[in-house]
């Protein structure tokens, strides 16, 4: 069942236009992220649905209900904002009351939320402190705590976790799957951290410029990017992508490039020749040159992290300066290259993303 | 192998040592450069104001005259007595009290609300922000002038307006008669301080985070609920240290009063009771006694005040 639906969403400010003409639908009981570059609009939608900004025009539904014009707290959502935005004169306990003396909730039950929700949060021991006397990681579970106790149709994230470090932001990750386990509630979820998107996420929209450039699951947008720009926005290290041509004869066809030997491919979409880009992870290339695909550079940094390595290489055939168009691979354990940097690599063909020159997938199989 | 060293050297470095020990220690030294530079101002200070505030304190106990300044005598007490004896002395207390109390009331709740309409989002708002401090930006001195012209029975606008509205019947010399004069005056006040109350209130305002009043309308849809339980509550310290400004420039009143009733007692503060004393009855004394009165009575209030506003309930 559809929980938010948004129909022809527009926004402006002034005159510039940030979001246009959008259209998406959140499940029920499903975990929604957005991601997206830094000032697509990720955080602009998210205020429209919470009533927090006005849509300049189009509709917003929540569980059936049209909300334009009702106030967000009229719209059954709660919100966690980025800075947590606690009520700093209040003490913890004040904090989640404060929302639940709104609904008008009899005492009983108010006490029974906030006692549930500071349980299950480790919050109890602060209850009656202020939010400037607790450290960051017990400020971002009071902001998830208020939201929780007003028990919502939806839940607001806007990037919750940013502002914690990085052992934090990992528990609290954790942390929220499991809530979500118990809550089975529906939420939308900003982010700009891959790990937490593909972790936290039922689906995934990936939005840039105000429109959504894909939406499904997490491993169907890793696997199957609709674009070269969700190809390269998705997974991290990105997706390397390497310059070629497409010479079809009939269905069947030769990808051509100049750092590795040509590969076979079935493209029905396509006829003739063409300049292409091929995508390929760096998770998707090894040492093992016994493979069908192989590619050929010279290697420049290597990057050791212990149980992997990231070699930066300029494939054979690109430019050999600088960090544009460099090759990233993701190779196990300590690598080793000899003094003259060659280093030869293999690659599952199958693994391979066909693109055109315009970005759009090539529809393709090896 | 060990040697010892002439006597005459020894000495050397133990002087030596010593002296570069002690400039390191004045060269390191935070607070010795912290009075170091303070101290300019400390010694302004102590001339300009410690020293004429040291001699009113001495002069209260005398009873010195303008004329008699050289031969005054110690008298302990008994100009004290006599200030605090004088039914004109609580009609001037009484008097300030007043005039404070009503205009800083009414001032902190004028300047909330212009502060709280300032701090919305409108077209033209930089423009009105600037208009409103027009009145605080003029000297007290013309706009008292200005206010005794509209506030004139013969031909005041004052009286012309209230006449043309038909609320009263005949023009009323409101600064004469002392059951208007208080109004008046703290008509004017406030009329002149409200923007300065209102400005202060604004920065307050502008402190209290975007995202908090978000949250807050998402848990609320009663705005005078977020309101008295989030703007006021997070503009309490603003407003603590605005009416404390307030009061204590209130409290020592002076010009307006000076220029507007004059010296007339039954509209006089304890500022133009003291002036009195001093420069016109020449009683530098009694006069000293008054100030020094006045001087308690503002720390006083002060301190009381500091008190009942602390913070409450916080760990440090
Ligand atoms: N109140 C506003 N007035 C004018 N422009 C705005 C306003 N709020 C946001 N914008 C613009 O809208 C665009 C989208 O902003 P938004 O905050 O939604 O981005 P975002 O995707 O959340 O980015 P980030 O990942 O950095 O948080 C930006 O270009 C921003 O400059
Ligand atoms: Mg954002």
């Amino acid at each position: 069942m559809a929980s938010v639906v948004l129909q022809n969403v527009s926004k402006k400010f002034g005159k510039t236009e940030i979001i246009q003409g959008l259209n998406l639908v959140v499940e029920s009981n499903q975990l929604t992220v957005f991601v997206g570059p830094s000032g697509c609009g990720k955080s602009t939608i998210l205020r429209c649905i919470a009533g927090l900004e006005e849509v300049s025009a189009g509709e917003i539904r929540i569980d059936g209900q049209l909300v334009n014009d009702v106030p967000p707290f009229r719209r059954g959502i709660a919100m966690v904002f980025q800075s947590y935005a606690l009520y700093p004169h209040m003490t913890v306990y004040e904090n989640m009351r404060f929302g639940l003396i709104s609904l008008k909730l009899p005492k009983a039950e108010i006490e029974k939320r906030i006692a549930h929700a500071a349980e299950m949060l480790a919050l109890t021991p602060y209850l009656q402190r202020k939010p400037k006397q607790l450290s960051g990681g017990q400020r971002q579970r009071v902001a998830m705590g208020r939201a929780l106790v007003r028990q919502p149709k939806v839940f607001l994230f806007d990037e919750p976790l940013s502002n914690l470090d990085a052992a934090l932001r990992t528990r609290m990750r954790v942390e929220i799957a499991r809530l979500r386990k118990s809550l089975s509630a529906t939420a939308i979820y900003v982010t700009h951290d891959q790990v937490e998107a593909m972790t936290l996420a039922d689906k995934i929209v990936v939005l840039r410029g105000g429109k959504v450039e894909q939406e499904g699951t997490p491993l169907d947008i890793y696997h199957r990017p609709a674009n070269r720009f969700v190809a390269s926005f998705i997974g991290s290290p990105a997706m390397n992508f390497v310059p070629a041509r497409l010479k079809m004869v009939g269905p069947a066809g030769q990808i051509e490039f100049e750092s590795g030997s040509p590969l076979e491919v079935k493209a029905p979409t396509v006829s003739g020749q063409h300049e292409v880009e091929f995508g390929i992870r760096p998770e998707h290339v090894s040492l093992d040159t016994n493979l069908p695909g192989k590619l050929r550079g010279k290697v420049f940094a290597i990057e050791k992290l212990g149980d992997q390595s990231l070699v930066h290489m300029h494939l054979d055939g690109t430019p050999q300066k600088g960090m544009d168009g460099a090759f990233v691979a993701r190779l196990p354990g300590e690598i080793e290259v000899g003094s003259d940097g060659e280093l030869e690599l293999g690659f599952d063909p199958s693994r391979v993303h066909l693109f055109e020159t315009g970005g759009a997938v090539i529809p393709s199989h090896f | 192998m060990e040697t010892t060293l002439p006597n005459s050297i020894a000495q050397d470095i133990a002087r030596a040592s010593f002296g570069s020990r002690l400039w390191n220690f004045f060269r390191y030294s935070r607070v010795f450069w912290a009075w170091l530079f303070l101290a300019p101002t400390i010694v302004t200070l102590l001339i300009v104001a410690g020293r004429p505030l040291l001699g009113t304190f001495i002069l209260s106990f005398t009873d010195a005259q303008l004329l008699t300044l050289k031969e005054a005598s110690f008298v302990g007490l008994k100009n004290y007595i006599a200030v605090l004896s004088d039914p004109d002395w609580w009609i001037a207390v009484r008097n300030t009290v007043t005039f404070s109390t009503a205009s800083v009331v009414l001032e902190t709740v004028l300047g909330l609300a212009i502060a709280l309409v300032l701090n919305a989002e409108f077209r033209g708002r930089a423009l009105l922000r600037a208009a409103v401090l027009i009145p605080w930006a003029i000297p007290t001195v013309i706009s008292a002038k200005m206010w005794t012209w509209m506030y004139n029975d013969m031909y005041g606008v004052v009286n012309a307006a209230f006449l043309a509205f038909g609320w009263i019947d005949s023009p009323v010399a409101w600064l004469s008669s002392s059951d208007t004069a208080m109004a008046a005056l703290i008509a004017v006040d406030v009329w002149k301080t409200t923007p300065f109350m209102a400005l202060l209130i604004l920065a307050g305002l502008q402190l209290i985070s975007k995202d908090v009043y978000e949250a807050a309308r998402i848990d609320s849809d009663s705005k005078a609920r977020v309101f008295w339980s989030i703007t006021l509550p997070l503009l309490k310290p603003t407003i603590v240290v605005a009416v404390i400004f307030r009061a204590l420039d209130a409290l020592r009143v002076f010009d307006l009063f000076y220029v507007l009733t004059g010296n007339k007692v039954d509209t006089g503060t304890v500022t133009i009771y003291a002036r009195q004393r001093l420069m016109e009855f020449q009683e530098f004394g009694l006069g000293s006694a008054a100030s020094v009165l006045i001087f308690l009575f503002i720390g006083a209030f002060t301190l009381v005040y500091l008190w009942l506003s602390r913070p409450k309930g916080e760990q440090a």
